[in-house]
């Protein structure tokens, strides 16, 4: 009865100390501008990351790269190391924006990834394109979430020029695809990049 | 699309969301849930109705409110997944974070293991003892509960839905038509594990014994149920490989 009542306590302590622990990271104060961060990060010897270490999505602020393989912190430690200008250039980024983990989430995540990295090799190799997997529903990502109007899983593909965006491609049927329909999910995001591509007269 | 072709169309949708892998930890605690009353027929079929009658009536209220909100407030070229952003984030967001404690809550009532002596007296009776022992009426709640803790593929497949009842000009029926999709299959399994454990009870003539081990499967469930979303949920801690 005495081991009962402990296993008990002790389940409610873990459950209170779980609750603090939620509400105070909702409270802590973000500021960062993932974008520009994005941006800068891919200006920094074309694209190739100052600060590179593997994270789990769920854990990830902002995992941006130009080689998907590898996973960039997004701390703010590490945009205070990257160049203050944003490039005169033209650059296009892929988000892939993503709230809870589920197996049919992360199956957009590689499709998505994979066709970056293996389809548009030189884009991303010269900086001028990125892969950013972003979790939504972490706090420092809210401000892109309201800009670019993501509830659900979706993919956007974004073009910059000279810091300022010109095209958008929204392919938000990554979630339906990937759902009922896997097969035809590479074609639909590789057409999404490609488009954008065309976009900017390449 | 006839209005019965789009009304089977949201079903499916609802169907959908209730076989997809996401729910599924949450869809275990309401089958063990519902089904832990072996003995009782009526109470079984009295819990199910009033968990899918929870699960609907959300899915009317956001419904109804959205699709109010978006017609008066969304100019035309507004998608109405991009409207409901804000707020899908928003249960997404605290959904997840309430879900695991929520569970694990009541999984600690549920097993008796809570023994603190709140003036949590209903009727002259512990709210505690209450529900452990089997009260139908808190299914309703578990229902809104696991109704309000969107994942993705639930999110997405509910605002399509919507998106139906824009078209067909039918603001209540498809929430009510999805929420009952939703709830079916979960249903089912709770009858079949029922019926199944009253006829093993009455074979080996030990009714409440089976019963009792039903109850505490079910407590234990929602405490598993509970450690799992808050450890991934709250702590980012990945249990299944992959997700």
């Amino acid at each position: 009865m005495k081991a009962k009542k402990v296993i008990g306590y002790l389940l409610l302590a873990f459950m209170l100390v779980s609750v603090g622990f939620a509400i105070g990271r909702e409270t802590a104060p973000v500021v960062t501008d993932v974008e520009q961060d994005l941006l800068r990060r891919s200006a920094d010897g074309s694209g190739q990351n100052s600060k590179a270490v593997e994270q789990p999505q769920e854990q990830d602020a902002a995992t941006a790269t130009s080689d998907p393989d590898q996973v960039a912190d997004n701390s703010a430690d590490s945009a205070a190391t990257l160049p203050a200008a944003i490039p005169s250039e033209e650059k296009i980024i892929v988000y892939y924006m993503h709230g809870i983990p589920c197996v049919t989430c992360t199956r957009i995540d590689s499709t998505a990834a994979a066709i970056v990295r293996d389809e548009f090799a030189d884009q991303v190799k010269s900086g001028r394109m990125i892969y950013a997997s972003l979790n939504y529903l972490e706090k420092q990502n809210e401000p892109l979430a309201d800009k670019y109007k993501v509830g659900t899983n979706t993919v956007i593909v974004v073009r910059f020029l000279n810091g300022q965006e010109v095209q958008r491609v929204r392919l938000d049927r990554v979630m339906e695809l990937a759902a009922q329909a896997p097969a035809d999910l590479p074609g639909y995001i590789r057409q999404g990049i490609r488009s954008t591509l065309e976009g900017s007269n390449e | 699309m006839t209005l019965l072709a789009a009304m089977g169309f949201v079903f499916l949708l609802g169907l959908g969301t209730a076989i997809s892998p996401c729910p599924l930890t949450t869809n275990i605690a309401a089958i063990s849930f519902l089904s832990r009353n072996v003995g009782d027929t009526r109470r079984v079929m009295l819990a199910a109705l009033l968990y899918t009658l929870g699960r609907t009536l959300v899915y009317v209220v956001l419904g109804v409110a959205l699709l109010w909100a978006f017609r008066a407030m969304a100019g035309e070229q507004d998608a109405l997944d991009q409207f409901a952003s804000p707020m899908s984030r928003a249960f997404q967001r605290y959904g997840k974070l309430v879900l695991g404690p929520a569970l694990l809550l009541v999984g600690l009532v549920l097993l008796n293991l809570l023994e603190i002596n709140l003036s949590l007296s209903v009727g002259g009776t512990r709210l505690q003892d209450r529900i452990a022992r089997g009260g139908a009426i808190w299914a309703l709640p578990l229902g809104s509960l696991f109704a309000l803790a969107f994942c993705p593929p639930s999110i997405a497949m509910f605002l399509s839905a919507l998106g139906i009842s824009l078209k067909h000009g039918s603001l209540i029926l498809p929430p009510i038509i999805y929420g009952i999709g939703t709830a079916v299959p979960v249903i089912g399994f709770a009858f079949v594990i029922a019926f199944g454990g009253q006829y093993l009870g009455k074979s080996f003539n030990s009714l409440a014994k089976v019963e009792m081990w039903f109850r505490r499967t079910t407590g234990i469930v929602f405490l598993l149920a509970g450690i799992y979303y808050i450890l991934k949920n709250i702590y980012g801690v990945s249990i299944i490989p992959g997700i």
